[in-house]
């Protein structure tokens, strides 16, 4: 402070503008000798302005900044509509207004917050990546409230160390402070080859780049502490305002009243000059003089004070028609002062006009961004990049395994499972990949979910995982159709997803419209109410497939006979169905393998894929099988290998498996072999191709 | 040395940490509600009023306003209020400073303001 050189800000004397107008009370200062305010008559709504935090004993405080626009808006329209309620008002007032900018990573809590005066929001830095000749950058631009900047970098540093010590590598090769008068700028140089985001998210988890803010609004009110929220606190600055207004008007009132009443008497006195100095004159002195006034000309003392002490020049016509004016002035003051007094509404027109005028003045854009991202990272930081196999069963249940877990069962031959076999769940598809990948899961009900493997828990060979259901928002009755996984997002481009449903329609969409999707799903198709996904297949341009009916009709045609559509068209139709017919699945062509058909009495034949002639899309399609009044509906149709396995569901709950070599490639005509051996009024109710077991 | 009272040392403490407890709630630590300050600011910008230290006028040296503070109306050490001072001329303290500072003033490091 001996160096050190201050004044106030502009700011501070709206804090304390009127103070001298009797607006606010007074208290004695610690040994009663002077007199200091026991709150300042302010303008501004400061508490909410500036926040504030405090610790004292058995309460706290800690109250965020805001942007003073946003206030001036809020408290306006809390004064004409008092009812207003938390929502009205943040309409206006978004949520807290940091000096350092960040953002608020949690918005959707901040009406809580705003309701009860307690609760806690995420501020995250802002950052950028940035790309020259030595590689990717991440470039620190804002931080969090409160964290000193220093701190942040020796905390990265730390944890690149500590993690080090681990025989961990985090990936970033330099941190550099590039801050000038300009702004903040911490640059993050990154390695070679790494994922930014993975180590973005280390960093928010494990250092100051993300923190929270515990929000306790208690304040003093009316001599006592207490929580407070928001509409409470604009509140309680309004009826302040109200206060102020009031006593400094007041105070004018009285003061213009005052001056007013020794104007009229100088006015009288220089209306009849003459006989004021001869009363003057006649005078022993002052005493006599005034006593003498008040009687002959009909004035008061203080009338009668001032006249005797006007100045000769008073006396000239100039001075007289500047009395005059200044009547007519203080006449008016009153008249606006009563006004306010009397009248409510023109009292808050007045407060309403004041802070109008310190929005013009000091009101700035907002630097926090609110979003509603949410707080919580995803752990990609504690996942070993490794990987693993993941295991979905017919009746829901999912889990993944390391994949040299997986391997070693393989080769150790007998009897080995990827799962436990209870309640004749099968597993329907098996994927190998990466735990850091994305998997993409589409629904009967056409819907797309997303997961990343690394979610998904892992367990070993003898549990049968989790329920699908854990991990997503699904209906009751919708199941997972297939899951297609993602390992690098640029393996998805050209590709499509392809959807097939019940009533035969085919829907072709890009897969890199399936990014970012939320919680809850994302609408892969709309769907007509009766009609249902029953499969989807990741297709190229360039290749063909062949949708199966239930009556035995097939239709193979090109991928690019349907055009690419948006996520929520409806699609085109596939094959022409007779009444009563339904597609029951739709395969990938491969000439390499031939298809597998069985049928509900549990008939099966292998065909060629050769038999089935290309055709365009939308007709009635070829016969695969003569007729299915004997054999029964078909259930599926499947791609195979000559050394398949194949696992047959049955309505009553029985699980037959069968070798494929054992059932005969025929002709398309053909109505197949009896290859299940059924009980009495059971059907065959689907079939997979096994996928695991060796 | 008449005026001894025998008290128990346990009602003593609890009576005296009430009152003190009391008094750093509502004299030092919280806001008040109406203009959002506590009372070493309240009494930092009352005092640069009195000094005349508006915006259109000169600097003044920060000891200048911390003794008017610390010997008019507040009763606490001075490295106390210049503290409090600094704090309201720091732009990433306050969303909206109320002081403008000549000089260090500190930064968003915690490099430590001139003394």
């Amino acid at each position: 402070m001996r160096y050190t050189e201050a004044k106030m800000h502009e700011l501070a004397e709206y804090m304390l503008m009127d103070i001298d107008k009797n607006t606010v009370d007074v208290l004695d200062n610690f040994d009663g000798s002077l007199k200091e305010p026991s709150v300042l008559p302010t303008r501004i709504p400061n508490l909410l302005m500036n926040g504030v935090n405090g610790i004292a004993v058995g309460m706290a405080t800690n109250i965020p900044s805001h942007n003073l626009n946003e206030l001036i808006e809020g408290i306006k329209k809390l004064i004409d509509n008092p009812d207003s309620t938390t929502d009205d008002l943040m309409e206006y007032i978004k949520g807290p207004d940091l000096p350092t900018g960040g953002i608020i990573v949690d918005g959707d809590k901040l009406k809580d917050i705003y309701k009860t005066g307690r609760g806690s929001f995420h501020i995250r830095a802002k950052y950028d990546l940035e790309e020259n000749k030595n590689g990717l950058s991440i470039v620190i631009k804002e931080i969090p409230y409160g964290v000193p900047k220093s701190d942040l970098i020796t905390q990265i540093a730390n944890y690149v160390t500590k993690q080090k010590e681990n025989k961990k590598d985090v990936g970033i090769r330099n941190i550099r402070d590039e801050s000038d008068k300009e702004g903040i700028r911490v640059v993050i140089e990154l390695k070679k080859n790494v994922n930014p985001q993975r180590i973005i998210n280390q960093l928010l988890k494990h250092t100051s780049l993300q923190i929270s803010f515990a929000v306790q609004m208690t304040v003093i009110d009316k001599r006592k502490p207490r929580v407070m929220n928001l509409k409470e606190i604009l509140q309680a600055f309004i009826d302040h305002r109200v206060d102020v207004v009031t006593r400094r008007t007041q105070f004018e009132l009285d003061k213009a009243r005052k001056r007013s009443h020794i104007v009229e008497g100088l006015m009288k006195a220089s209306e009849g000059i003459e006989s004021v100095i001869e009363i003057i004159r006649q005078s022993e002195g002052r005493e006599e003089a005034i006593n003498s006034l008040m009687e002959i000309i009909n004035v008061t003392k203080e009338q009668a004070n001032a006249i005797v002490d006007m100045r000769l020049i008073n006396l000239s016509k100039l001075e007289e028609k500047k009395l005059e004016k200044e009547y007519a002035e203080l006449t008016q003051k009153i008249k606006d002062a009563m006004e306010i007094l009397n009248n409510k509404e023109r009292l808050f027109e007045v407060i309403k006009e004041e802070l109008e005028e310190i929005k013009a003045k000091f009101g700035d854009e907002r630097r926090t961004k609110i979003t509603n991202q949410g707080s919580k990272i995803e752990e990609m930081d504690n996942i070993e990049e490794e990987d693993l196999v993941i295991v979905l069963t017919q009746w829901g249940y999912i889990k993944a395994m390391k994949s040299d877990e997986y391997k070693v069962q393989n080769r150790g031959g007998k009897g080995s499972k990827a799962i436990k076999k209870s309640d004749n769940d099968f597993i329907i598809q098996v994927l190998q990949t990466n735990s850091l990948s994305r998997l993409l899961f589409i629904t009967s009900k056409g819907k797309a979910f997303e997961l990343h493997a690394y979610n998904i828990e892992k367990s070993t060979k003898e549990t049968k995982g989790k329920h699908i259901s854990t991990y997503l928002y699904l209906d009751n009755d919708e199941k997972i159709k297939t899951i297609i996984p993602i390992e690098n997002e640029k393996d998805i481009e050209n590709k499509y997803i392809m959807l097939f449903t019940k009533n035969g329609v085919v829907k072709r969409t890009s897969l890199g419209e399936f990014t970012n999707i939320r919680k809850n799903g994302l609408k892969a198709i709309t769907i007509r109410e009766d009609d249902m996904v029953v499969d989807a297949l990741i297709v190229d341009e360039n290749d063909e497939v062949l949708v199966i009916s239930k009556k035995g009709m097939s239709l193979r045609f090109r991928v690019s006979d349907v055009r690419v559509m948006g996520r929520a068209a409806a699609g085109v139709r596939s094959i022409k169905l007779r009444e009563n017919d339904n597609v029951v699945n739709a395969v990938r062509v491969n000439e390499e393998k031939s298809m597998l058909l069985i049928t509900e009495y549990g008939y099966a034949k292998r065909v060629n894929f050769e038999d089935f002639r290309l055709q365009n899309r939308g007709g009635i399609g070829l016969k695969c099988v003569k007729g299915t009044s004997r054999i029964g509906d078909i259930v599926k149709a499947l791609t195979v290998d000559e050394d398949s396995h194949i696992i047959v569901f049955t309505k009553l709950g029985k699980a037959i498996r069968e070798e494929v070599s054992t059932i005969s490639t025929l002709s398309r005509y053909a109505i197949g072999v009896r290859a299940i051996r059924l009980d009495k009024e059971d059907i065959v109710a689907d079939a997979a191709v096994v996928v695991e077991d060796e | 040395m008449s005026d001894i009272l025998n008290r128990s040392f346990e009602q003593e403490l609890k009576e005296s940490y009430l009152l003190y407890s009391l008094s750093v709630i509502t004299s030092r630590a919280i806001p008040d509600v109406r203009d959002g300050l506590k009372p070493v600011q309240r009494r930092i910008l009352y005092s640069m009023d009195e000094l005349n230290l508006r915006h259109t006028a000169a600097y003044k040296k920060c000891a200048r306003i911390v003794g008017e503070v610390m010997g008019k109306y507040h009763p606490h050490g001075d490295a106390a209020i210049y503290d409090a001072l600094v704090r309201m001329a720091q732009p990433f303290s306050l969303r909206y400073p109320l002081v403008i500072g000549q000089g260090n003033f500190g930064s968003i490091d915690r490099d430590p303001q001139l003394q």
